[in-house]
């Protein structure tokens, strides 16, 4: 029984899974960005956690990627490790052409994500800054250390 | 793309900065007096259009607003307004409540108790030196309380004049620094800016201004604010107005007044209303209370004190505490009705008693002067004071009434009863005495005569129009004047006389040797005289005395008459019947056989007579009539020139103890006789402690000062609570402005602190998602 066009038939489904997330991670970082611009703490937590949650659905979609994989590795004789989708749709030829096709689309999807990710990175990093300078201002306490610090227990008996 | 994303992100930032600074700037002002919350408003970038597509641009900052309800503002500037009049009404109304000091030892009521009790005690024993200087100690601590009052008045008034002063500086100053800041505004709030800093320094301004003077304000489209005193501009958004305070320096009174207006501007609210309010009417009024306490006071003591005698008895010579004023110009004050003379009491329409003493003897005789205020001159009552035998009036040198006696004589204005009416003998005395039937006037005609016969000849004498103001109701006085006028009457030495109005004709000499005839004439008639009467004199001649103290409630006159010829407690039936002055019958005395001569008998209303032996003749007419005087001066001359007054003056201000007494404390005007142990004045004063006094509402003294302080007592109340109710109003509504517009750090910090963790934490989610990606993208 030749295995390769199930193999590919599942990878391209998993592949196009993948774009799916990309893409709904995609909306989640714009709200999120739209959120840390108008500094609303609530919906920068709320968006943060459904980005979280996206994320963590992206592991499990790792695990069922890799086994996809080590299935071609098996069937090609070659090390699990090794393989990435484009040398899948290289070793596949012309039968994983809906899989190249897919593939273009997540790395585009992908690139997307990752630059909006560094953006709202650098943005959240300089408004975290920002604030605690101000912060800093208006309420350090006069003995020295951070108004963000927490309390500190005192030995009442002392 | 790139650009676009970085242009996004720094927008971003800024925005983050802009809001973030809002909130410091919060947060440093959140006890800054007036400050509202600003808070960042933010809108969506306007998108871009690239490559055919278009792309939003991230957000970006608006404007900074403030939080502010504009109607709870003007709210609580209405509020203040109205704190601001209340508390200086209460502020003044306490100072006066403090030194009224209605429930002290120095207090009016405790003096005047003092001044009554100083009274009391010197009326058991008014020749005791030491009473007599306590009373006049009394009534000095007392005239000396409402100068005080009336000086502690005036002192508040200048006190509330000097803070009207600096509030009005302070509304100039206060409406410079809204124009200025008007200008700032206009200048800097173009497009979209607001000056929102400004608009709060403005707003805690015109809070204050309120504080000061009820104003109006309303804002223009330009931001500029018009500030209105009662309708007239203060502030406009172009100059500025200055507020003046006018004072008319003869009268104190002030006014307000905003430059460029002549007329005065009706403030109510704020301090500066309140202190209006103080200086136009509270003031005034309680200067008025006092005063018209004080006049009655002076009025009613006067009144007693002015018809009563030292312990020296009459006097000989008195000055009037009040001088006349020359009104019409002319250079003399005699032409001047005495009511339009400048005189610090009304005059009314009454009599004036005055009592002539002759020292040697003490006879003594008692002239009435009728005073008209709208009639009687000056010079009228000169004339009168004048015309009494042994008895002068001028004007001294400052203008006062100045009243004297011939050497061996007194006077005084006393009611006391004439102990001898009879002192011309026309009810039993020696000469022969022939009376007219009836009081005058007397219907006459021009040519009627009296045909007399006397130890000269026959006489006729034929009355004319001389000295007759209307011959056809001739008084006894004019009648007495034109036969003592008569040549004809003088040989025959025949006097007429006039006597309660009564013509009494006399011989000059007396006994029973002395007569004349009445032989006809055609007056007769009016004199109820009959043709052949011969009047004869007797050698015994009847003493009446008088005793005793009237207590009738009018003056008048008694008339006494026999009702038949006889002999004093000899003549079976013989009476003497007593008529009043309406000619009604009064009293009648039983002088018959069971009279024993000198024995009292009581006539009416406190008054007892008693006779010697002697004959009375009805058939001459024979009669005495006695003045009855319940109110000496029911004129109030007396008080009002401040003759033999206790208190000079006519307010608070000027009441003073008579300087005489002061010096000389037998003047105090302890007796109505002069008679040694006589306090009877000094009773009737006493009577005035508890007596409803006219002008003061009818409510006795003490009633009278308790109702001043305890209405001021009231009003105090009624202001504090009207206070507490509006500071507890005031409170309210700037607890609501402060939950609108007011900055809460710990609520500011949060949402900071928040912000900053909720940045963190967004890097943190970021990190995660940057791994995740990273191993896909290698994968792909």
């Amino acid at each position: 029984m030749n295995k390769l066009p199930l193999l590919l038939r599942h990878l391209t489904t998993q592949v196009t899974d993948e774009l799916e997330a990309q893409r709904r991670l995609l909306e989640l970082l714009d709200a999120q960005e739209l959120a840390i611009q108008a500094a609303k703490p609530a919906e920068i937590i709320a968006t943060g956690r459904a980005v979280e949650a996206e994320a963590a659905a992206t592991a499990r979609r790792a695990r069922h990627r890799d086994v996809l994989l080590t299935g071609f590795a098996n069937l090609w004789n070659v090390k699990p490790g090794t393989l990435t989708f484009s040398s899948v749709i290289e070793r596949a030829g012309p039968a994983a052409a809906a899989l190249r096709e897919t593939r273009d689309e997540l790395r585009a999807a992908t690139a997307r994500v990752m630059r909006k990710a560094r953006r709202i990175r650098t943005l959240a990093a300089a408004h975290q800054r920002l604030t605690l300078e101000i912060l800093e201002a208006l309420f350090a306490p006069e003995s020295g250390g951070s108004v963000v610090d927490g309390g500190r227990l005192v030995n009442a008996e002392a | 793309m790139g650009n676009l994303g970085l242009s996004i992100g720094l927008r971003a930032l800024m925005t983050s900065q802009a809001g973030l600074d809002t909130t410091g700037h919060n947060i440093s002002n959140a006890n800054t007096e007036g400050y509202s919350r600003q808070s960042l408003r933010t809108s969506t970038a306007q998108n871009l259009t690239l490559r055919g597509l278009i792309m939003g641009t991230g957000i970006q900052a608006d404007v900074v607003q403030r939080t502010v309800d504009t109607l709870l503002n003007a709210r609580i500037t209405r509020q203040v307004s109205t704190l601001g009049r209340l508390g200086a009404r209460f502020e003044a109304m306490t100072n006066a409540e403090d030194f009224l000091g209605a429930n002290s030892a120095n207090g009016v009521n405790q003096l005047l108790q003092s001044f009554f009790g100083g009274v009391s005690a010197l009326s058991a024993a008014p020749e005791d030196r030491v009473l007599r200087t306590g009373a006049v100690q009394s009534s000095l601590a007392l005239s000396s309380r409402f100068n005080q009052l009336a000086n502690s008045a005036e002192n508040l008034r200048r006190e509330s004049v000097l803070r009207l002063e600096a509030n009005v500086d302070e509304v100039n100053a206060i409406a410079q620094q809204i124009s200025s800041l008007n200008h700032q505004i206009t200048s800097s709030e173009t497009g979209k800016l607001v000056a929102n800093d400004l608009r709060d320094q403005r707003g805690v301004l015109v809070d204050r201004l309120a504080g000061l003077v009820d104003v109006k304000t309303v804002e223009d489209e330009r931001g500029a604010l018009r500030v209105l005193v009662n309708g007239l501009m203060l502030v406009s958004p172009t100059t500025v107005q200055t507020m003046v305070l006018a004072s008319d320096q003869a009268t104190g009174d002030v006014s307000i007044k905003i430059s460029g207006n002549p007329q005065d501007v009706a403030v109510s609210g704020g301090a500066i209303g309140g202190q209006l309010n103080v200086l136009q009417d509270f003031l005034p009024k309680l200067n008025s209370d006092l005063d018209r306490f004080a006049r009655n006071l002076m009025l009613e003591m006067n009144r007693v004190h002015s018809t009563g005698l030292g312990a020296d008895g009459p006097f000989r010579l008195l000055v009037g505490a009040h001088a006349l004023t020359d009104v019409n110009g002319s250079g003399t004050v005699t032409d001047e009705l005495l009511s339009n003379a400048g005189l610090p009491f009304d005059i009314r329409s009454g009599e004036l008693y005055v009592n002539m003493t002759d020292e040697q003897t003490g006879a003594m005789t008692k002239h009435k002067i009728d005073i008209d205020p709208a009639r009687t001159l000056v010079g009228d009552l000169m004339n009168e004071l004048n015309a009494i035998p042994n008895l002068s009036a001028t004007i001294d040198g400052q203008g006062r009434l100045q009243v004297f006696a011939d050497t061996g004589f007194g006077f005084d204005f006393s009611r006391r009863l004439d102990a001898a009416p009879d002192d011309l003998g026309s009810f039993g005395g020696g000469r022969a005495s022939l009376a007219s039937a009836a009081a005058g006037p007397f219907n006459l005609s021009v040519g009627d005569t009296i045909d007399l016969s006397g130890p000269g000849g026959p006489v006729t004498i034929t009355f004319n129009t001389s000295g007759f103001k209307q011959i056809g109701a001739a008084t006894a006085e004019e009648v007495a004047a034109f036969i003592n006028a008569d040549p004809g009457a003088q040989a025959n030495a025949l006097t007429a006389s006039a006597v309660g109005g009564y013509l009494v004709l006399q011989s000059a000499g007396s006994g029973s040797t002395e007569s004349f005839d009445v032989t006809g004439g055609t007056a007769l008639g009016a004199f109820g005289w009959n043709p052949g009467t011969t009047v004869t004199g007797q050698d015994g001649a009847v003493s009446a005395t008088v005793s005793g103290s009237y207590t009738g409630s009018q003056n008048g006159g008694l008339v006494f008459k026999p009702n038949m010829d006889g002999d004093i407690g000899t003549t079976p039936g013989l009476k003497i019947q007593v008529f009043d002055q309406n000619g009604l019958q009064v009293s009648t005395l039983d002088v018959g056989p069971s009279y024993t001569a000198g024995d009292e008998l009581e006539v009416i209303d406190g008054v007892r007579v008693s006779f010697s032996l002697g004959s009375v003749s009805a058939t001459d007419n024979d009669m005495m009539y006695l003045d009855v005087v319940a109110n000496a001066d029911s004129s109030d001359v007396l008080p009002a020139l401040g003759l033999n007054v206790l208190f000079t003056g006519s307010d608070a201000d000027t009441m003073r103890v008579r300087q005489d007494i002061v010096s000389n404390s037998s003047l105090f005007a302890s007796s109505e006789t002069g008679a040694v142990g006589d306090s009877t004045n000094l009773l009737r004063m006493l009577d005035l402690e508890n007596a409803n006094i006219d002008g003061l509402s009818n409510v006795s003294f003490s009633e009278s000062f308790a109702d001043i302080a305890g209405s001021l007592a009231l009003e105090i109340n009624t202001t504090e609570s009207a206070q507490n109710s509006e500071e507890a109003l005031r409170d309210s509504l700037v607890s609501r402005r402060d939950q609108v517009s007011g900055v809460n750090v710990d609520e500011e910090l949060v949402v900071m602190m928040q912000q900053e963790q909720a940045f963190n934490a967004a890097s943190q989610y970021i990190r995660v998602i940057s791994e995740t990606t990273n191993e896909l993208m290698n994968i792909i």
